[in-house]
């Protein structure tokens, strides 16, 4: 993520999916998927359950090796990395916001928002420097020393937000971040997000399964049973 | 790269989890250091009656039971043993020293005496009560119809320094009093006087005559210094030497004496220590699993943003450590407060009649005798060893399973909502 609002501008997309497939034994939950997101772009992948969404975000984000195809990340083709090694490229390019948040339960916010630093060196003072950055950009600066249960949902997500961006990364994955908070709430984690694209160039690929969040995007990618198609 | 907050936010974040792999930890600490340390005090309490006379066995033979009371007799558990065949003991490799005495019952119209004839510069046997005169003074070498009386008995026979006592018909002159109270009961008696003049009260008894050839120079009675090591050979090359008539006392003899539940603690102590180990060696390794299972989606986070396999691995490894340092402080804390509680008990060894023989007519002659020993717990090398190496294979124990763990996660698991 730049400090500026300089949209990136390097020329290889952001997520690169060429013919990618995944099998288990007798599913394949992904079918010959391809598709391009560019630098700075919000691209919303849509699907009802059990469409194979959360199966292709795990491709994206190298958790699991595709059966076929590559996938590659600002030009960074992922087929062949060690889990160490794809760990290391999420380090320095991706963020994470989950449904389910994933917080650590016995730190507090700010040593959440920390959290992708721990293993990092860097100082003590620099890493509460940046996570406390973030947690006042989000508004939640007076609830840093709270722990998650003592947090609601939606200050829950935003500490996830300021934790997915405090490597600043390039690219942003989303999966249904919404989807655990009243309407009100996710109406302001989707403004925080989308301000994010739009005002720091950060890619965002969510994954989600309501259409009127897909408006805000720039534009939408259908999955039902493994195939993706562009609405 | 170690994060302190993260480390001391798990420990006691999760104080159930803390509580029970700390918990568990010091448990087995506490019985392997409980275990070690009775095991040593045992075995040390065993030897107490043989170290009490400087020996660490006695030798006797077995021998036929005086026709007549009359005079001075040998008990049957005292046969003459030869001058030659304590030379043969002698000559055995491993011995270091061999202390002869001569113990005898004296009848007489008067009443009836146990007497024991020593030598007084003896490194081993009754010439080590010269730690225990309370009165008047101790033989030494040269003397001749001097005799020193056992405290008790010699206040019930309303006798004292100065005091003259015949023995085996001739006259003696009491020197001084001893306690024998403090000491073992082997080869106790109410008399003791020189070596040479025992001998000679012996060699001319004629109810002994009857029984036994008694030669100068013979004596019942053998306390000998050998190697620790090689206690047991020893006693078997003796019996071997002496014929099956031989009476040979080592510290095994005391063990034999008080029953399967000691014989079974020292002898399996060894055995019970490994399982409470291997014990403790799959607990921890099943609770390192389990806290990588209980914590599959914090770890999928951690990979999702950008922790690799070595930097959670090492972040479970201190943490298991943690908890292992703490456990094994506890535990050895514990277990020192345990052993010092168990300090205060004392064990009754028995002395057989055999080593301590006493008329069986006469009142008390029955009564079993003991050495009250109490435990002493003095931490050892063993100790020493499983204090260093038993948390570094717990904490091994604890990274592998928890690294196989790990390893199998699958980091998609965070995507998964329930």
């Amino acid at each position: 993520m730049n400090d500026t609002n300089e949209i990136k501008s390097n020329n290889n997309p952001a997520i690169d999916v060429r013919h990618v497939s995944k099998h288990f034994a007798t599913v394949s939950p992904v079918r010959n998927a391809g598709f391009q997101i560019q630098q700075g772009e919000f691209v919303t992948l849509l699907g009802p359950s059990g469409s194979g969404k959360s199966t292709l975000l795990g491709l994206i984000a190298g958790f699991e090796q595709p059966s076929e195809g590559t996938i590659s990340l600002d030009g960074q083709e992922l087929t062949g990395l060690s889990e160490d090694e794809l760990a290391l490229l999420r380090r320095r390019m991706v963020g994470f916001v989950f449904q389910a948040f994933h917080l650590i339960p016995t730190l507090s916010g700010l040593e959440n928002v920390a959290f992708p630093l721990y293993p990092i060196k860097m100082s003590v003072q620099e890493r509460r420097e940046r996570a406390g950055n973030l947690l006042d950009k989000i508004g939640l600066g007076n609830r840093a020393d709270h722990l998650p249960s003592r947090l609601s949902g939606g200050e829950r997500q935003r500490v996830a937000i300021a934790r997915a961006l405090v490597n600043e990364p390039d690219i942003l994955f989303c999966d249904e971040p919404t989807g655990n908070l009243d309407s009100a709430t996710g109406k302001e984690i989707l403004n925080l997000l989308t301000n994010l694209n739009r005002e720091q160039g950060v890619t965002i690929f969510m994954v989600t399964h309501d259409r009127e969040i897909a408006k805000l995007s720039d534009r939408s990618l259908f999955m039902h049973d493994g195939e993706v198609t562009t609405l | 790269m170690i994060n302190g907050k993260y480390l001391i936010s798990e420990l006691t974040g999760r104080r159930r989890r803390s509580a029970v792999n700390i918990g568990l930890v010091a448990l087995v600490t506490c019985v392997l250091v409980c275990i070690t340390l009775l095991a040593g005090a045992l075995e040390r309490a065993f030897q107490t009656p043989l170290n009490d006379i400087g020996a660490n066995m006695t030798v006797q033979m077995v021998g036929d039971v005086p026709e007549q009371m009359a005079g001075p007799v040998l008990p049957c558990s005292v046969a003459p043993i030869s001058a030659q065949q304590s030379n043969s003991i002698s000559s055995l490799p491993g011995i270091q020293s061999i202390s002869r005495a001569v113990l005898f019952w004296d009848f007489s119209d008067d009443g009836f005496q146990i007497v024991v004839g020593l030598r007084p510069d003896d490194r081993a046997g009754p010439a080590l009560l010269r730690g225990s005169v309370t009165e008047g003074r101790m033989l030494t070498e040269g003397d001749s119809s001097l005799a020193m009386a056992e405290i008790t008995w010699a206040e019930k026979a309303g006798l004292g320094p100065g005091d003259q006592i015949n023995i085996g018909g001739r006259p003696f002159t009491i020197i001084g009093l001893v306690d024998t109270s403090t000491i073992s009961r082997i080869g106790t008696a109410h008399l003791y006087i020189p070596l040479a003049e025992a001998q000679d009260i012996i060699a001319s008894a004629p109810e002994i005559a009857k029984i036994h050839t008694f030669g100068p120079g013979d004596s019942n009675l053998l306390f000998i210094q050998a190697d620790r090591d090689k206690t047991e050979d020893i006693a078997s090359q003796i019996k071997q030497l002496l014929g099956d008539k031989t009476s040979v006392s080592t510290p095994d003899s005391f063990k034999q004496l008080l029953g399967s539940l000691f014989t079974l603690t020292q002898r399996f102590s060894g055995m019970i220590s490994g399982m409470v180990f291997l014990l403790a060696l799959l607990l921890i390794g099943r609770n390192a699993a389990a806290a990588v299972r209980e914590r599959v989606m914090e770890i999928g986070t951690m990979k999702a943003v950008g922790w690799t396999g070595r930097d959670i691995r090492l972040q479970m490894l201190v943490e298991n450590c943690m908890y292992i340092v703490i456990g094994t402080l506890l535990g050895l804390i514990l277990g020192g407060l345990a052993a010092w509680g168990l300090s205060f008990v004392s064990v009754a060894i028995p002395i057989p009649w055999d080593m301590a023989p006493t008329p069986h007519f006469l009142p008390g002659g029955e009564e079993q005798l003991f050495r009250e020993v109490r435990l002493l717990m003095e931490p050892g090398l063993q100790l020493f060893l499983l204090a260093f190496f038993m948390p570094i294979l717990l904490g091994l124990a604890a990274v592998w399973s928890a690294s196989r763990n790990i390893t199998r996660l699958q980091t998609s698991e965070v995507l998964r909502y329930e």
